[in-house]
């Protein structure tokens, strides 16, 4: 028996290498495969972000603001239908056939597609602070319209700015609103997209001359 | 002679051990087999170019799964095999029977003329 030891010995040294070239694999494959996975959510993201800026350019025509939110509710089904939360606060702004010296209408239409009701959302815009809006529970997948006069005599950039508070968030975002005679689109969109291996997030501005 | 068979079995004990462990960890060892996670970035990646190529949006909102499917092939290399769903709400079941298969799917928001949102998905398996 005593000398059988060093086989036995052998034997199990053999089998301790087997498992450290097992979990070293595994490993590895895991590692692997969360890197490429994590790869292809970010780029999803940027799909989607591609996509959007299509709708909008292509609806310089007409329906802007119906096209954005038609594209953002499938695009959030789609990503649910793969097990993703796609999260998104649409701040779609638009003002027509503004003329120097008149009084005109920027119209603001926010979506929350947030996962979440907002308790409280604020919407002022810098022309004139006094128009200020204030909205209480605004559901998922809920519209908010409203609208603001401005004039001008020379280009100017106004800021619209909107606070929104959810159970467990509270953020502000300042969109820069580029007034001149003619028509216009400027959307903001917070888009953030939970996926299996990782968290993607961005904020966009896309402007569109709407003819 | 009972120090001789000793050493024998030691001697034999760490000549199991060297081959086992050349055995386990052989010189230039091949890369971790990951072949399915690569199939899904190449995959997003051919359909990717075909959108910046501008040929993508419009044949899936026409729904010419087919053309797209021809594209994909030249762009994919010769070991594997393809299929393309085009899918307006919900996705019809290709009905693949291949040992691996993966899917990527590719988010359309419609062309110039037909703002329609559509999803492209691809499915990838190594041709028989």
């Amino acid at each position: 028996m005593k000398g059988q030891f060093f086989i036995i010995a052998a034997i199990i040294t053999i089998l301790i290498l087997v498992l450290i070239k097992t979990n070293t694999q595994i490993g590895k494959i895991m590692e692997t495969k969360r890197y490429v996975e994590a790869n292809l959510e970010s780029k999803e993201l940027v799909n989607m972000e591609e996509q959007l800026e299509k709708v909008l350019s292509y609806s310089f025509n007409k329906n802007i603001f119906s096209n954005a939110k038609k594209f953002l509710r499938y695009a959030k089904l789609s990503f649910f239908g793969k097990g993703k939360e796609l999260k998104i606060l649409s701040i779609a702004n638009k003002y027509e056939n503004a003329v120097a010296g008149t009084a005109n209408t920027l119209e603001v239409e926010i979506l929350n597609l947030l996962g979440t009701t907002i308790s409280q959302l604020n919407v002022s815009f810098s022309y004139d602070f006094t128009q200020n809006k204030t909205f209480e529970n605004v559901e998922e997948n809920e519209t908010i319209y409203t609208t603001f006069t401005f004039s001008f005599t020379v280009p100017e950039n106004y800021t619209l700015y909107v606070t929104y508070l959810t159970p467990s968030e509270q953020k502000t975002y300042s969109v820069r609103i580029p007034i001149e005679e003619g028509s216009k689109f400027v959307g903001y969109f917070d888009i953030r997209l939970e996926g299996f291996v990782s968290k993607n997030e961005d904020e966009m501005r896309i402007e569109v001359e709407i003819k | 002679m009972k120090g001789f068979s000793k050493t024998l079995e030691a001697v034999i004990a760490v000549l199991t051990i060297v081959g086992a462990f050349l055995v386990i960890f052989p010189g230039g060892e091949k890369p971790v087999e990951h072949e399915t996670a690569t199939w899904k970035l190449l995959a997003f990646n051919v359909l990717d170019f075909l959108e910046k190529n501008n040929t993508l949006s419009k044949l899936a909102v026409e729904g010419n799964s087919s053309t797209i499917e021809e594209m994909v092939e030249e762009l994919l290399p010769p070991s594997l095999e393809s299929k393309v769903v085009i899918c307006e709400q919900s996705c019809e079941d290709p009905g693949i029977a291949a040992e691996k298969i993966v899917s990527v799917e590719y988010l359309i928001g419609g062309y110039e003329q037909r703002i329609e949102p559509r999803r492209v998905v691809l499915f990838v398996w190594r041709a028989e």
